[in-house]
């Protein structure tokens, strides 16, 4: 896979977190985890994944969803779906 | 049989289990019992006779022993929730003068109202102030007695299975009506219920519904958005026997989910009607009718009374698909609303509650609700009161319109302001816990009106739907 694409992915996995946590960008980092701001809540998590699945068009399993626990751990589900970053 | 209410009660069930912690501890009703009277015994030294407590009720042991410890002891109590901003816990004290906050660790912090508090005389009938609007922290809350909360927990046992085999989870929060209807029946079942924090959305929470082999899940409308979304019908959970949904309506889609979530899991859902000036619960749908009536908030609670009444001359509608306000009569009805300390010091007692819903009754006796008479919305199940907030957010801009539906809450304003905006937003996200996602913002030149000079709501919710739509 190219280091374009990857970028790609990157970008927009920011861009869904930013759009569901109602956050600036720059707050999306890898150590931002769920409950620890205030912005991600459960209803925010449930956009996130309407939001994850509809931009890398995937459909996440159940476990998946609740593990889904920070960015990283994101982007660490996300490529067992075959999108890498 | 000895007490008033399941509270007074807990003794009765000796060393069977009350209470499951996440860290596998358990807690007998026997030593539950104990750690209510030792708080009470503190609670009778340190705050005045009469006087008004409030409890930041989160969904843990200190604050369950806190809150069966008022009850036992007869203090009244407000029940707020664990997260509310000090600036409306404190508008909160001066205005209902509460003379101490209990945290959720069980710590009792006394208030400037401590000292003024001897005086007051909250009316000995009173036990309970929940708020009408879950977290918003509004000014309105609802005074209920010892026996409002004893009928209601034992009305909810006499139609839910629930056995004292069961172990519930708090699936909701504790100071919001539903969420504290699980606690209360559990508990008056002789049942257990684990304690959790863990948000519906966890890894945590799921594990422990597994682990604890939980045997019901409750959820307001937008729990069950959550549930479609983690696809509940494919988790396997032998323990769980059934499902209630409350705190508003569905819409069509999760009405469908719910359907076949029942069909597939071969369990039952209970839909259920209710409102915080009941205790909580007020009707239900025996779950064999949800593929048909589903559209129905069902029948009146053991020992309750369903009627309607014409809007305007308030005389009793009994044909059966006429229109009327649903008005309810049952032992679980409140005292009365509290909205200022003077309030607590009442003396009436109300006996019919009219809900502000207007319904139907169809001809098997089943209530269905086909519009609201007053204006609030329900938003995940959080009630929100638009004439308030319309006050709350003139402060910003005027004037300023509120309207929309339970999944859409609609502000209006013309002023043209770029700032106001996100001040707007700051105001729904921080007091009203709300995403963008469920409102809408719409800045116009005039906001529309009707012949008789009041504000058009219909044609500012169709024009917020149009640009909804579009964008």
């Amino acid at each position: 896979m190219s280091n374009e694409l990857i970028q790609t992915n990157s970008a927009k996995l920011t861009v869904a977190f930013a759009t569901a946590l109602v956050v600036a960008d720059t707050q999306i980092h890898d150590d931002l985890a769920y409950n620890s701001i205030k912005e991600w809540d459960s209803t925010a998590h449930m956009l996130l994944i309407a939001e994850l699945e509809n931009v890398f068009n995937v459909m996440l399993d159940t476990d998946d969803i609740i593990d889904m626990s920070s960015v990283a751990k994101a982007k660490e589900i996300l490529s067992k779906y075959g999108v890498q970053f | 049989m000895k007490g008033l209410s399941f509270a007074h009660r807990l003794e009765l069930f000796g060393d069977a289990i009350a209470l499951r912690l996440p860290d596998n501890s358990t807690i007998s009703y026997l030593q539950l019992a104990k750690l209510a009277d030792q708080y009470s015994s503190t609670l009778n030294k340190v705050v005045p006779k009469h006087s008004l407590l409030a409890l930041r009720f989160s969904s843990t042991l200190s604050a369950v022993v806190a809150y069966l410890a008022a009850l036992r002891c007869g203090k009244a109590l407000l029940l707020l929730a664990p997260d509310l901003a000090d600036r409306q816990t404190l508008a909160l004290i001066e205005r209902l003068h509460i003379a101490a906050v209990i945290r959720s660790s069980g710590e009792i912090q006394l208030s400037a109202y401590q000292h003024t508090a001897y005086k007051q005389k909250v009316r000995p009938d009173c036990a309970l102030l929940l708020s009408t609007s879950g977290s918003s922290g509004s000014p309105k809350s609802v005074m209920l007695s010892l026996q409002n909360i004893e009928a209601n927990a034992r009305a909810i046992c006499d139609y839910l299975p629930i056995e004292s085999t069961d172990t519930a989870i708090t699936a909701l929060p504790l100071h919001y009506s539903y969420g504290l209807s699980v606690l209360n029946s559990h508990l008056c079942q002789g049942a257990s219920i684990l304690l959790t924090e863990a948000p519906l959305m966890s890894k945590e929470f799921w594990q422990q519904t597994r682990d604890f082999n939980i045997t019901s899940l409750q959820g307001v409308p937008f729990s069950y958005q959550l549930y479609r979304q983690l696809r509940l019908e494919r988790m396997p959970r032998p323990a769980l026997r059934y499902l209630t949904q409350a705190g508003g309506k569905l819409n069509s889609s999760l009405t469908d989910y719910v359907q076949q979530l029942s069909s597939t899991l071969q369990k039952p859902v209970y839909l259920m009607y209710g409102q915080t000036e009941a205790t909580a619960r007020i009707a239900y749908l025996p779950p064999k009718l949800i593929q048909q009536y589903a559209d129905c908030i069902g029948k009146p609670i053991p020992g309750g009374e369903l009627l309607l009444r014409d809007p305007i001359t308030k005389h009793l509608i009994t044909a059966d698909f006429t229109e009327g306000e649903l008005c309810y009569r049952g032992p679980n009805v409140m005292l009365g609303y509290a909205s200022c300390a003077d309030d607590l010091t009442s003396t009436g007692v109300l006996t019919e509650l009219s809900t502000g819903d207007l319904a139907e009754r169809l001809p098997n006796g089943l209530y269905r609700i086909i519009g609201r008479l007053s204006r609030f919305l329900k938003i995940q199940g959080k009630r929100l009161q638009l004439d308030h907030l319309e006050q709350q957010l003139s402060v910003l801009t005027d004037p300023v319109c509120c309207t929309g539906n339970d999944e859409l809450l609609v502000v209006a304003y013309t002023q043209q302001e770029p700032a106001l905006t996100e001040q707007i937003q700051q105001v729904l996200r921080e007091q009203l816990q709300l995403h963008p996602a469920l409102y809408k913002l719409l800045q116009l030149d005039a906001l529309p009106v009707l012949s008789n000079g009041k504000a058009d709501y219909q044609a500012l919710l169709q024009l917020a739907k149009e640009s909804h739509d579009a964008g």
